[in-house]
């Protein structure tokens, strides 16, 4: 071969190369699928969020237009299936949920919810624990800051472990947000157990995440304990909204426990207290 | 400059045998071949040449060569024909080096002033190739120092001095230092909008030999470097630090007899790496390690070439050290991983048989034995190289098997310090390959070379983890079982045009391969991360007269492959995703045009060189990583893409040499 024939096979070559992968391709588009998050508390009532999952693009996109209005969600506990009511709330995102005020959560009962919206299925089933009582909830001062404070949750572990925990925050005006870091698995029986109380990391709020408590903010501050699989949910939640996606760690994928969906349904054995930041 | 190499002297006799004179010069090529599949980085070569932030590096010169790449600007490591950089063998002085990797390639983790030369095998490997399954690089220390001499490098991002001296005619020193001071003046460039990264290193080289007698001589290695990366984003609650060490210790007997020669040594090669995450009252930190102590030799009887390897290992996986969260999970101190001290021994021989008329067989085999508490296997790895030469044509067939014990598992996507390495167990057995690969090269004119290359591999166990950093907290995490272990193909060719000539030297190689791996949770063979797809690159470096010299390069690669996010959906006012198969897509394409220019003063024995380069001179911005973020102004998604950092980035530096 002579060397014009190598430099002219080189540069076709080349060319190739660049016209092939100039744009890698893009991932194949998935079809929405129903995304649920909901929960019944112990002696508490029904909650649930019903959207619809985005297969992105580049461009962006609105995700206020996920959220389905005329979907029919039920709760059965058993023994009787309560059809919930969709409403707007300002509480959420996007500001609608569907509710009922007719079935309380009882521990140790079995809860199966189902969704529906044209062809969007969903379906899932949870056990709810015993809840644990709450010990304490201490606050302490933060050296050199006036206004925020560090706070602590103690409890004595059941007897019945490995029991599993996720605290959720609510300040007023607001939806219960899972706390930062908030999941717990205790594993001995008996044992006083201490965790350190973070506030939700949300991400529709702009600014750097605080994780300290303001003075004067009230608060309700539940410790639910969860089913195994729950808890499992939302460590990797809070995983992948802790380290997901940055350089350093690459993907945190979160697992579902929805049939036919994304997300998670919760039946919670809940303690709750009701504070205002000293 | 012209260096020569005494390779034995028969010390009965007054006949001087000569086995082989190396001569390294500043003109011309610095990367040279010197086999079938084997290629030389003279040091001294690089002085003159391209330089990226100052330094001489022999890892980003050999990335110009087909074949090698670095998965993006945030990767370090060399993935070989889609092989993982950890399937890169670093070793020096002939001592492997867990973790030979600066952050974003800024700077290489070997001192190339302190060497003489790096030998990097690319395919094709003897018996002697350590139990890797990808490429050779070997930094080889100066086997002797004539005078004093020394290289003083002043540069923007960092600085070094290597020294290199001998007394009383039998003792020479090499010493060499770094220090980078990259966040001093570099900082407000490497800052983003929505993150930040801080970096710096330092490092320490000493090679100290002893000549006993025109026979026998002695000889200590000493290296250790410290990395320290900072990064702070502002969608994560938590800031992060890596700190990674290097540490690598060796004495070494050679000799060169009449009828012999062999090299023996003792070493230790040990990496410590530990992945904070703060915020205020909680830390994480996950410290992991491996060390090893050991022994090997070489032995070279003419045509037959024996070595023999012997290593016992400390690894200790990833544990959790936290404080500021419940104390149940954990326990005191965190959770203590499993601590793993595996032996790994091999011998092997290679026999370099002389065919009829142009055709030479080089056959070998490796026999290594490997043995981690209950899992012990044994690894025949045969290998056989046919070469034809014939005027200016060379054309090299191989076959061989090759074996890996130690996988390199993480959470990062392209192979930065918070990988950790776990040794070969019954879980997570040994990697292997076997393939072919087929080089071929002709001079086509005068300083004109034409090579082309093509491989084929079949990979078997290739780690990959898919475990996530909250479930190291459990006290019953097994890491082991995050492992996923793929099968597949490697495969590949290229082909390139190589100019050497005193004053102009030049490459330009095309390049295209594919890999496919069958992973235990998904049906469909996708492929690997390290899919090295198109590469197109071009390297000039030119001489123009005494006092100037110019380069520049041009890479272009097909983008780093990802896992594609398929869904994305809302949970508790966060924005979760939800991947598709995993490596299925790529980043956009990368390409980047680095410029050089050289200005070298002599006087008398002393050179002063003065560098200028621009990194990415076009400023195109190659994307790194890419996810998606909720914009908190109006509800909506958005992609949000993370850079290089690497666009028109300057570089000043002074080196004196004498």
């Amino acid at each position: 071969m002579k060397t014009p024939d190598l430099v002219q096979t080189l540069f076709v070559a080349a060319l190739l190369a660049v016209q092939l992968t100039a744009c890698g391709p893009e991932p194949d588009a998935e079809m929405s699928r129903p995304v649920i998050e909901g929960w019944i508390d112990s002696d508490g009532y029904p909650v649930v969020t019903f959207t619809a999952s985005v297969s992105p693009s580049g461009s962006g996109g609105k995700l206020s237009q996920q959220v389905i209005r005329w979907g029919r969600v039920t709760v059965s506990d058993g023994e009787c299936t309560e059809v919930l009511t969709g409403g707007p709330s300002d509480e959420y995102f996007p500001p609608y949920r569907y509710y009922s005020f007719e079935m309380k959560g009882v521990p140790g009962r079995t809860y199966r919810l189902t969704a529906d919206y044209g062809d969007l299925h969903a379906e899932a089933t949870c056990v709810m624990p015993v809840p644990t009582e709450i010990g304490s909830v201490d606050f302490s001062p933060i050296e050199g800051n006036d206004t925020l404070r560090s706070a602590s949750l103690t409890f004595v572990a059941p007897d019945d472990c490995p029991a599993y925990y996720q605290i959720f925050i609510r300040e007023a005006g607001k939806r219960p947000l899972p706390t930062m870091m908030g999941t717990f698995r205790a594993d001995e029986p008996g044992a006083t157990v201490t965790l350190p109380l973070y506030m939700p990391k949300s991400g529709l709020l702009d600014g750097p995440y605080v994780p300290q408590f303001v003075a004067g903010d009230q608060l309700q501050i539940m410790l639910c304990r969860v089913t195994g699989p729950v808890y499992d949910f939302w460590r990797a939640y809070d995983s992948a909204i802790s380290f997901g996606g940055g350089m350093l760690m690459g993907d945190s994928p979160v697992p579902t426990l929805i049939d036919g969906g994304y997300g998670v349904w919760s039946a919670r054995g809940v303690s709750s207290v009701y504070v205002t930041v000293p | 400059m012209l260096a020569g190499t005494l390779s034995a002297v028969s010390p009965d006799s007054m006949a001087i045998e000569l086995r082989g004179v190396e001569a390294v010069g500043d003109a011309g090529a610095s990367v040279r071949a010197v086999g079938p599949g084997r290629l030389r980085v003279s040091t001294s070569g690089l002085q003159r040449q391209m330089r990226r932030f100052g330094e001489a590096d022999v890892v980003e010169r050999l990335k110009q060569e087909p074949g090698i790449g670095s998965m993006g600007d945030f990767g370090s490591g060399l993935a070989v024909d889609g092989a993982e950089p950890s399937q890169t063998v670093y070793r020096l002085a002939n001592v492997p080096v867990f973790f030979p990797y600066r952050f974003g390639g800024i700077f290489s983790v070997f001192n190339s002033a302190h060497f003489a030369a790096a030998d990097f095998e690319r395919g094709i490997h003897s018996s002697s190739m350590p139990s890797r399954l990808g490429a050779r690089l070997d930094f080889r220390p100066y086997e002797r120092v004539d005078d004093l001499a020394a290289t003083v490098n002043v540069g923007i991002l960092g600085s070094g001095l290597t020294l290199r001296a001998k007394a009383f005619d039998r003792v020479s020193a090499v010493v060499s230092g770094r220090v980078s001071y990259i966040d001093e003046l570099y900082g407000p460039l490497l800052e983003g909008n929505e993150s930040n990264i801080r970096y710096r290193f330092s490092d320490f080289n000493v090679t100290l030999g002893y000549r006993v007698d025109s026979i026998n001589a002695l000889s200590v290695n000493g290296f250790v470097s410290g990395d320290r990366l900072g990064y702070d984003d502002r969608h994560y609650a938590m800031d992060m630090v890596m700190h990674w060490r290097n540490l690598v210790f060796s004495a070494e007997w050679s000799r060169r007899g009449r009828t012999a020669a062999m090299k023996h040594r003792a070493f230790y090669t040990g990496f410590t790496n530990r992945l904070s995450a703060d915020m205020p009252q909680l830390s994480v930190a996950l410290p992991a390690a491996i060390g090893a102590v050991g022994l090997s030799g070489e032995i070279d009887f003419g045509r037959v070439h024996c070595g023999y390897e012997l290593q016992f290992y400390e690894a200790s996986e990833p544990e959790v050290d936290m404080s500021g969260y419940g104390d149940l999970n954990s326990g005191p101190g965190g959770r203590h991983a499993a601590r793993f001290r595996p032996f790994e021994t091999r011998i092997y021989c290679d026999y370099d048989i002389p065919l009829t008329g142009a055709f030479t067989l080089t056959a070998g085999l490796s026999a290594g034995y490997y043995m981690n508490g209950r899992y012990r296997t044994v690894a025949p790895d045969p290998r056989v190289t046919l070469t034809h030469r014939r005027g200016g044509q060379t054309i090299s067939l191989h076959a061989g098997v090759y074996h890996q014990y130690l996988h390199q598992a993480g959470f990062s996507e392209v192979g930065l310090a918070s990988d950790f390495w776990i040794c070969a167990t019954r879980k997570t057995p040994a990697q292997s390959a076997a393939g072919f690969t087929v080089e071929y090269a002709r001079e086509v004119m005068a300083g004109l070379t034409f090579s082309a290359s093509a491989y084929w591999r079949r990979m078997r166990r290739q780690a990959e983890y898919d475990g996530i950093l909250l479930d190291l907290v459990d006290q019953d995490y097994d890491v082991g079982s995050h492992i996923l272990q793929a099968s597949g193909h490697n495969w590949g060719a290229d082909m390139a045009l190589r100019f050497s000539a005193a004053s102009f030297s030049g490459l330009a190689s095309v390049g295209y391969g594919g890999t496919l791996r069958h992973f235990p949770d998904c049906r469909d063979a996708l492929p690997a991360r390290t899919d090295p797809g198109w590469s197109v690159k071009v390297n000039a470096e030119w001489n123009i007269d005494r006092n100037w010299s110019v380069g520049g390069n041009f890479a272009f690669n097909t983008g780093r492959r990802y896992t594609p996010t398929r869904s994305i959906y809302l949970i508790a006012d966060n924005l979760i995703c939800d991947y598709g198969p995993r490596n299925s897509a790529t980043m956009p394409a990368y390409h980047r045009l680095d410029l050089s220019a050289s200005y070298i003063l002599s006087r008398g024995r002393f050179r002063h060189i003065f560098n200028c380069s621009l990194i990415n001179a076009y400023g195109h911005r190659n994307v790194e990583m890419q996810t998606f973020v909720i914009n908190t102004d109006n509800g909506a998604y958005r992609l949000r893409r993370i850079y290089s950092m690497y666009r028109f980035l300057p570089s000043l530096s002074y080196t004196l040499k004498f």
